[in-house]
């Protein structure tokens, strides 16, 4: 090969090369929830198929989600204030009843998993086999998920009682902490720190699992007292109320600039995601109404990416309703940050494919593929899978996201 | 068992026991956190857990001397220490967990009993499941224990399970979510277990006392407005010693509650969190776990009765004020009732309401009113309605116990029973939107209640049962009450929803709401001296 062809070769390599980079920039992201805990009890034939609190059971939990083609994997890092991995400033699910506060979870296989001592360290090798596969790497931190069982709160919410959240009654709850406290603040910061260490990409952070920033929990003291300075008068009793939500808005939307700040001193590029579930036409404000006021993020840049937990679709209309959801959605976000559209296998706001399968009487996978495929053409950057535990997703339902994830809907389209 | 040289001991000040130390006194100090102090019969031994290096052993401090002993060591938890009632036994917790769930696990938690003097553990439980915070009965002859044994939901029954061996016992269990009976302890003379108890995780931790022949009769000690755990008995029965936090608080305190009146108060204990309070076997001191270095560490102080004045805190305190409608139906009225209160609200019979065994009965249709009465004019504050009533029997309707009529508010504030049997108490907001109080439970058939339903100066509406104030609240009820229309018993103010089935005994309107000593002393003394 003569000089100037050698020369024409490679500046053609060179070429193929940057946009090669330029579409795998701009994959279309199949963002796969994944929560082992709930592989920890699959019996066959006696046998439990995944051994979660082992590094090999981990791998195989991995094989089973990568099915649906998943490009990212946000893995649980917590269940409520309770971590699953081994944390020094928090307690384990396992710490029943070496603190006599906790309610032991009494499964029989679930109320016996040790995480906190688990070798090697759950997260760090999740994570890790998550870079040795090229996939994405992120955990799901719904902080403070206590809607369901006590033995989910967390040893320093125990510890700090002075911080707990209240009611308008003036009723304390050990549930939740209110981020109106700088201490708890600092607290969650460090659990943020923790994450880091084990080499997360992604801090995917759910604003439904936190049972906590309901403005019904916020009657605390630094919180009314700057309410009754901003507005000088006492609060509202109605948690309901507008002022009060959007009030405490403000403190959920100060915590997310701490941990945007957080995440940028690391020296890497973390991707902070933000959930938000049951959008509503926007100026109906639902979100509001938890304390979420997703909006000014966006409009702030405090996030990279918002993933829509799921929208209120109408029955009548599921995949026109929902498209015209997701169309308002992108609209709003205007490309300032990265959207991911939901691929619901959760159904607990009757929101998710179950209700679609309901609404349309068609199978999961045609569901499926019709939500990603929607997705796609909207111009969403991805799809958000919640959650991919064993055979959430039907083996249909698997198969199809994958093809369309490695095939149809492989790159975001252009806008 | 061996000494432990990695513990600095501080000696134990001459007053020890003795009440001369004014403030709490260091025991001990060292790596791990120092917890669950338990004091030995004789008062020369105080054994406790010591967290280190991933596990709990047991340890006993030499009280005169200040040496720190090991009794139990690792590997695993050793947890709750628990004296016999003559010294030579300690009972405690055990886990020991070394494989992963799905690799199979034999033994979870579960009870354990070593000599004082050291030497080989014996098992005294097994399963796996979780056997925790033990304590010997007054006799020795068994150990009450919480255990998760037997729960299908995640929840904690009491067991009990002799000293010499055998088959745990359910004393009281209630499967349910998040439903918990921990921490027993039994009363010096054995006839009541105190403990720590949860229903709901959105709930707090609350002492109770049961009765140890039968604990599913109990009685709160403390309220949902705040959080205590771990009661411990003093050696003479007056008091009962906790963990503690409400609203207001810096973190975990040590309270005392008074017996029988019910009065209860936070001890001064210093700086940081202090919990698991233990009496000495004297009744002089307490000793208890503090965490202001960091760690937690024991520490013990005197224990000087506290003069319990005013407990109450934020918008609940008391508000002492006369009655201004009172009403005893002890003995049937003549043709009108008289109010005993001395306002001058004397009942006119409207219909036959039914008079006999010092109540009366409204099945007929008839009811009780005052038109125009004085003295409901409470404007924004608070006040209270108090009533005697029996349940003769349940519907399946509406029942309105009493209601008060204003100009712009017909059901001004209503006490009722709803169609599944539960009492209400409601007041109302500004715009007169409902605001109400709901018992917890359907009440029983054909057992004297005493019910009382308030609304505070903030606006929150209460419902008190037999002296146990019930979960739900209401918030918001800041109607200003004019002159009130009418007062009415046993029917709505248009004559509907007739109170079937349901005796009132006494009833009482008052300015004013009640303090929690006085919501719950007559209960409680009524509960420990039937």
């Amino acid at each position: 090969m003569n000089a100037p062809a050698l020369f024409s070769t490679m500046a053609a390599l060179l070429v193929l090369s940057t946009l090669a980079q330029a579409q795998e920039a701009q994959r279309f992201e199949v963002a796969a929830w994944v929560d082992h805990f709930d592989f920890a009890y699959i019996p066959r034939d006696g046998v439990a198929l995944f051994d979660t609190e082992t590094a090999e059971g981990n791998s195989k939990v991995l094989d089973h989600v990568q099915e649906v083609g998943a490009t990212t994997i946000l893995w649980r890092n917590c269940a409520g204030s309770t971590m699953r991995y081994q944390s020094k400033v928090e307690s384990h699910h396992q710490d029943a009843p070496l603190d006599k506060r906790r309610v032991p979870d009494s499964r029989p296989m679930w109320g016996w998993m040790r995480y906190g001592e688990a070798e090697p360290d759950i997260l760090g090798s999740a994570m890790e086999m998550c870079r040795e596969r090229g996939l994405r790497r992120g955990v799901h931190w719904p902080f403070e998920e206590t809607h369901w069982a006590i033995w989910t709160i967390g040893e320093w919410n125990m510890e700090h009682p002075q911080f707990w959240g209240r009611t308008a009654d003036g009723q304390p709850w050990w549930g939740r902490v209110s981020l109106g406290h700088p201490e708890a603040v600092e607290h969650k910061l460090a659990l943020v720190d923790e994450l880091l260490e084990r080499g997360i990409e992604t801090l995917y952070i759910d604003t439904w699992r936190n049972g906590g920033w309901s403005p019904a929990y916020e009657y605390v003291d630094p919180v009314v007292a700057a309410f009754e300075r901003q507005y000088g008068q006492a609060p509202p009793a109605s948690p309901a109320d507008p002022r009060w939500c959007r009030h405490v808005a403000g403190y959920v939307t100060d915590f997310l600039r701490k941990v945007r700040a957080r995440l940028d001193a690391s020296g890497r590029k973390i991707d902070l995601m933000v959930g938000v579930q049951d959008i509503a036409p926007i100026d109906e404000e639902v979100a509001l109404r938890r304390g979420i006021d997703w909006t000014a993020w966006v409009d702030e840049g405090i996030i990279d990416t918002l993933v829509v937990i799921n929208v209120r679709w109408d029955a009548g209309d599921p995949f026109g309703s929902t498209r015209t959801l997701y169309r308002e959605v992108l609209d709003r976000v205007s490309g300032r940050c990265r959207v991911l559209l939901p691929v619901q296998a959760y159904d607990f706001s009757h929101l998710g494919m179950p209700s679609y399968q309901k609404a349309t009487e068609l199978g999961q996978d045609e569901v499926a593929g019709r939500l990603m495929r929607m997705a796609w053409e909207e111009g969403a950057d991805g799809v958000s899978l919640e959650c991919v535990d064993y055979n959430n997703y039907s083996e249909a339902t698997r198969a199809a996201l994958r093809a369309l994830a490695e095939g149809e809907c492989r790159w975001v389209q252009a806008n | 068992m061996r000494a432990l040289c990695d513990l600095v001991v501080i000696p134990l000040c001459m007053g020890l026991g003795a009440g001369l130390c004014a403030q709490p006194l260091q025991l001990t100090s060292g790596p791990g956190d120092h917890t669950e102090a338990a004091w030995s019969p004789d008062g020369s031994c105080i054994a406790f857990q010591l967290a280190a290096e991933g596990d709990h052993r047991l340890c006993l401090l030499d009280v005169a001397g200040g040496q720190v002993t090991v009794l139990v060591d690792g590997p695993g938890h050793a947890l709750y220490p628990a004296w016999s009632p003559d010294g030579r036994w300690i009972v405690y917790c055990h886990q020991n967990i070394t494989t992963t769930a799905v690799q199979g696990i034999e033994n979870g938690a579960n009870l354990l009993v070593v000599s004082a003097a050291g030497g080989e553990p014996r098992r005294l439980t097994s399963g796996l499941c979780r056997d925790y915070v033990p304590c010997f009965s007054r006799d020795g002859e068994s150990i009450l224990f919480s255990s998760s044994r037997g729960s299908k939901q995640p929840s904690v029954g009491l067991y009990s399970v002799p000293f010499a061996g055998g088959e745990p016992r359910e004393m009281i269990l209630e499967d349910s979510q998040d439903v918990a009976f921990v921490e027993p302890a039994v009363s010096p003379d054995g006839r009541f277990i105190a403990h720590g108890f949860i229903a709901g995780f959105r709930s707090n931790w609350a002492v109770r006392l049961a009765r140890a022949t039968d604990p599913t009769q109990a009685f709160s000690l403390t309220e949902p407005s705040s959080s205590c755990t771990s009661p411990a008995w003093s050696p003479d029965g007056r008091w009962i010693a906790c963990t503690g936090y409400r609203p207001g608080d810096e973190g975990w305190g040590i309270y005392v509650i008074s017996l029988p009146d019910g009065g209860m108060a936070r001890l001064q204990t210093g700086p940081g969190n202090s919990r698991s309070p233990a009496w000495s076997p004297d009744g002089d001191s307490l000793v208890f776990e503090n965490n202001r270095s960091g760690g937690y560490q024991l520490y013990s102080m005197p224990f000087v009765a506290p003069t319990i004045v005013a407990e109450e805190t934020g918008a609940e305190v008391q508000e002492a004020a006369g009655a201004v409608v009172h009403y005893s139906f002890a003995r049937a009225p003549g043709e009108t009732l008289e109010d005993l209160s001395g306002t001058g609200n004397a009942g006119t019979m409207t219909g036959e309401p039914d008079f006999g065994e010092g109540a009366v009965a409204f099945d007929s249709g008839g009811s009780i009113d005052v038109a125009a009465p004085r003295g409901l004019d409470f404007g924004t504050g608070p006040f209270t309605v108090a009533a005697e009533i029996t349940v003769a029997g349940h519907t399946e309707t509406l029942r309105i116990i009493a209601v008060a009529k204003y100009p712009e508010s017909p059901l001004g504030w209503q006490l009722y029973l709803n169609e599944e049997g539960q009492l209400w108490f409601n007041s109302r907001t500004p715009e007169n939107l409902y605001v109400g109080a709901r018992s917890d439970f359907r009440l029983p058939e054909g057992k004297r209640l005493s019910v009382l339903g308030y609304r505070d100066r903030s606006g929150k509406v209460s419902l008190v049962i037999d002296g146990t104030l019930q979960q739900s609240t209401g918030t918001g009820a800041m109607l200003s009450y004019p002159d009130a229309e009418l007062l009415r018993l046993g029917r709505q103010y248009n004559g509907s929803y007739v109170a079937e089935g349901v005796l009132v005994h006494e009833f009482e309107v008052r300015p004013g709401v009640p303090g929690r000593r006085e919501r719950i002393s007559r209960h409680l003394q009524e509960f420990l001296n039937p």
